[in-house]
């Protein structure tokens, strides 16, 4: 294998659920040595992570915990040790590895980390360089950084929620954990930048990343319309605020859409020759761009009475080829076998020695120079406990057995819960 | 004065997508020197883009442009004219970055392709961001932000399962494909450190929004179950007290997850709502007829104090007052010799040595002397001569 682009990092990770995760998992893609740091309990997502890949045949051991797709997705390429933060002994071992690593990363509500004793300053005493990435809900600092949130409710504090749903309907949440996602990945982003900075510098720093303010992002024409205008936008469906038709269209089958996206008059005339040129599109309602949105939604039903009785892909063919931006709606299914998908590489395969061969994803973007790919499973439950102990931190035989015995790690979760 | 994490980096900037923007965007606020190519006259596309001030379009008044500009320098050329490619490698020699989002090919037919510029400037870091890629079958479709979310599969997990598959509001897939580019570069840039040499980022804003389907598609694999838009409900959660709900009050919306037992009970002082066998359509009537009589504010308050992940939702205006905001410094006024001052969002997370950068975004062409004479060397004569052309 040829050199990665972050070999020779060295990342704490003692992330939970997704945030945080998500940027370690990008890290390790790009050759950096992640440490995933469980608390005794397990991550959560070996609980609830969905469900169980099958056993392999012949695996020595079933432990459900090892076998949670969301979990084994978002730390593949990571080690696995546990310590118990709440333990002196394993705050102790936790220092010692601080002192040979270059980022902590973590995503604790900012509680957490103050009760450990384990803030920036302390880390900074331990180790002067080192970076640190608090990754929380909203932030490390002001009158709400205790507040809960997890996923959906960093998007609706946001604000992007409210933007989002159907017109004349109720905010409606983007799909799945958004936050999460856009949250880790700037994470990762900011901490390469901290990396960067410090190898010029020799100076460390703690980056705090509140989800929220993240999310903020996305909405900065809204919030720019308030500083202009003191205008409050509201939710357009599939809309546009200049184009139309702009919209997802019903076609044959079961639950089969398409989306159009139809701006400049150009486009408009392709659009009603692939269409057959029906009567309808003579009428002056939509002679204009700025007619065809004002009359948008008329514009909608002719064209859905157009899309309806179609194949979805015939009609995204037949507009792509007149060179209108169409897509169909894909389903999950149809991703997870899609042809662009396919020829990129973008799902692969690591074998885990618990399930077989498990699927990972790989990272959106290619490197001509120094390749990348997803070489290691997730770990198992403590699996390189021994290995972080003996070989990174040099403890001996006896040393690590009281570090069993005092309860500062375990090998195996306690109270694990019936999966 | 503090300078920025990427403070050493150079980057020339030839993008016309939010995906594109945003990317440099980071980069400027991390302190990188980001000096945007716009075409001559017209700009970029995104200064068309609304808001305006009393929605009167102008060309230095686009409040998407104004956003995703920051901290950026402005220069124009027509890469349209053949004068203009050897301006493009003067100016790609320089750098450490090249960012662009045309479409793939369009740059090698100019004759500025990565293994052009690559030989002119080995240590080059050349990202590409586009909607799919510079390979495959998807290649070159004709997309907008809606295209992409429709094939990414991301439109088929939002909205309700009664109506059309919908779009988040906004460029949310741009802006995803924005910070992969980002991350990318980042990429690039540490691997140069080590090796010495640059190389060619090939970012897809389709597979970054993969991402956002989260786990969905690797339970398929398990379970065969397909997941699909289910409102504000959110999909693939077995755990009770993790349901995601979204439920009007008196003055607007709150957001949570269904709490642990015992604990609405708690909050509202309702025993029926910890029935084991109310319905969904029960809970939602009782739960509401409590929320309906008071403020989100005080909802989300109350679910907090007993640590129940309540919020409200909070409207535009309303994010501009927020107390939380303001105590963090989410927004920031700026000054803009056009626009006027305005209150931009600042830094998507704070650094403690190396400050956010939020500067206004550049007038079209404002650097041009800076950069073609002061930096390149341009003579005067050249200058003018470039600007009647229309080249610059």
């Amino acid at each position: 294998m040829g050199i990665l682009p972050l070999q020779g990092t060295r990342v704490l990770d003692l992330g939970t659920y997704i945030a945080a995760p998500i940027a370690t998992q990008t890290m390790a893609d790009l050759g950096a040595e992640v440490i995933k740091i469980e608390s005794p309990q397990a991550d959560f997502l070996r609980e609830i992570g969905g469900p169980l890949a099958p056993l392999r045949e012949g695996a020595e051991h079933d432990r459900h915990y090892n076998r949670r797709p969301w979990f084994n997705e978002l730390n593949r390429g990571k080690f696995g040790m546990v310590l118990d933060l709440t333990n002196p002994a394993g705050v102790e071992a936790f220092k010692d590895l601080v002192q040979i690593s270059d980022v902590v990363i973590e995503n604790y509500s900012p509680r957490v980390m103050e009760n450990f004793g384990l803030q920036y300053p302390a880390l900074r005493q331990v180790r002067a360089d080192i970076i640190m990435v608090s990754v929380s809900a909203f932030g490390a600092t002001g009158p709400q950084r205790y507040r809960m949130g997890f996923g959906p409710n960093i998007d609706a504090a946001s604000g992007l929620t409210y933007l989002t749903g159907y017109a004349n309907g109720p905010p409606i949440k983007p799909g799945n954990y958004f936050s999460d996602f856009f949250a880790g990945l700037h994470a990762g982003f900011a901490t390469l930048a901290a990396l960067n900075h410090r190898r010029r510098t020799g100076r460390g720093q703690h980056i705090d990343l509140s989800m929220r303010e993240v999310d903020t992002m996305i909405l900065g024409d809204a919030l720019m319309d308030v500083a202009m205008n003191e205008r409050v936008q509201t939710r357009i469906g599939n809309g546009h605020p200049s184009m139309a038709p702009h919209g997802c269209y019903r076609c044959q089958g079961n639950d089969q859409w398409v989306t159009i996206a139809v701006g400049a008059d150009e486009e408009w005339r392709r659009l009603v020759k692939t269409m057959g040129s029906p009567k309808w599109a003579d009428s002056p309602f939509f002679s204009t761009k700025v007619k065809r949105w004002e009359n948008r939604d008329e514009l909608d039903s002719y064209v859905s009475e157009w899309t309806r009785g179609q194949d979805r892909d015939e009609v995204m063919a037949s507009l792509q080829r007149a060179g209108i931006a169409a897509g169909a709606v894909h389903d999950i299914e149809e991703i997870v076998d899609n042809p662009q998908i396919r020829h990129r590489g973008y799902f692969s395969l690591v074998e885990h020695p618990e399930i077989g061969p498990a699927p990972i994803r790989n990272l959106p973007w290619t490197l001509s120079s120094t390749p990348v790919s997803v070489q290691a499973p997730s770990p198992t439950f403590a699996q390189q406990n021994d290995l972080v102990f003996r070989e990174l931190l040099g403890f001996n035989s006896q040393a690590i057995e009281t570090l069993y015995s005092e309860r500062a790690t375990t090998a195996v979760p306690l109270q694990p819960k019936q999966a | 004065m503090r300078q920025g994490a990427l403070s050493t980096i150079k980057v020339l900037e030839a993008t016309t997508s939010v995906a594109g923007a945003y990317c440099g965007k980071l980069l400027a606020g991390c302190g990188a020197e980001v000096v945007k190519i716009e075409k001559p006259g017209a700009g970029d596309p995104i200064r068309g883009y609304g808001p305006f001030p009393g929605d009167a379009p102008h060309q230095e008044k686009s409040g998407l442009f104004l956003h995703l500009n920051t901290g950026k320098k402005g220069i124009t050329l027509d890469l349209q004219t053949q004068a203009s490619a050897t301006i493009f490698k003067d100016l790609a020699r320089n750098v450490d970055v090249v960012l662009e989002d045309f479409q793939p090919g369009l740059l090698e037919g100019l004759g500025l392709g990565y293994e052009t510029l690559s030989n002119l400037n080995p240590r080059l870091v050349m990202t590409s961001v586009t909607s799919f890629g510079q390979t495959g079958p998807y290649r070159d479709l004709k997309t907008t932000e809606l295209t992409t979310f429709a094939l990414s599969g991301y439109m088929d997990l939002t909205g309700t399962p009664d109506r059309e598959p919908l779009k988040t509001w906004g460029f949310l897939g741009n802006y995803t494909g924005g910070v992969c580019a980002a991350l990318g570069t980042m990429s690039g840039l540490e691997a140069r450190d080590l090796t010495g040499i640059g190389q060619h980022i090939d970012a897809s804003v389709f597979e970054s929004m993969l991402i956002l389907l989260g786990m969905p598609p690797f339970e398929y694999k398990y379970s065969g179950e397909v997941q699909k838009r289910a409102g504000n409900d959110a999909p693939g959660t077995d755990v009770s007290h993790m349901v995601s709900k979204l439920l009007p009050c008196r003055n607007g919306y709150v957001q949570f997850h269904t709490p642990p037992p015992g604990m609405l009970q708690l909050l509202t002082g309702d025993p029926r709502l910890e029935e084991p066998d109310l319905s969904r359509e029960e809970y939602d009537k009782l739960f509401l007829s409590w929320l309906m009589e008071r403020d989100k504010e005080e909802i989300a308050a109350r679910g907090q104090e007993l640590r129940i992940a309540f919020v409200e939702v909070p409207d535009p205006g309303e994010l501009v007052r927020d107390p939380q905001h303001e105590a963090r410094g989410m927004f920031c006024e700026v000054d803009h010799p056009v626009a006027g001052s305005l209150s931009h969002p600042g830094a998507p997370f704070l650094m403690s040595e190396t400050p956010w950068k939020t500067e206004r975004a550049p007038l079209l062409g404002e650097h041009n002397e800076q950069v073609y004479r002061d930096e390149l060397k341009y003579s005067s004569d050249q200058l003018v001569r470039l600007r009647q052309l229309a080249i610059i």
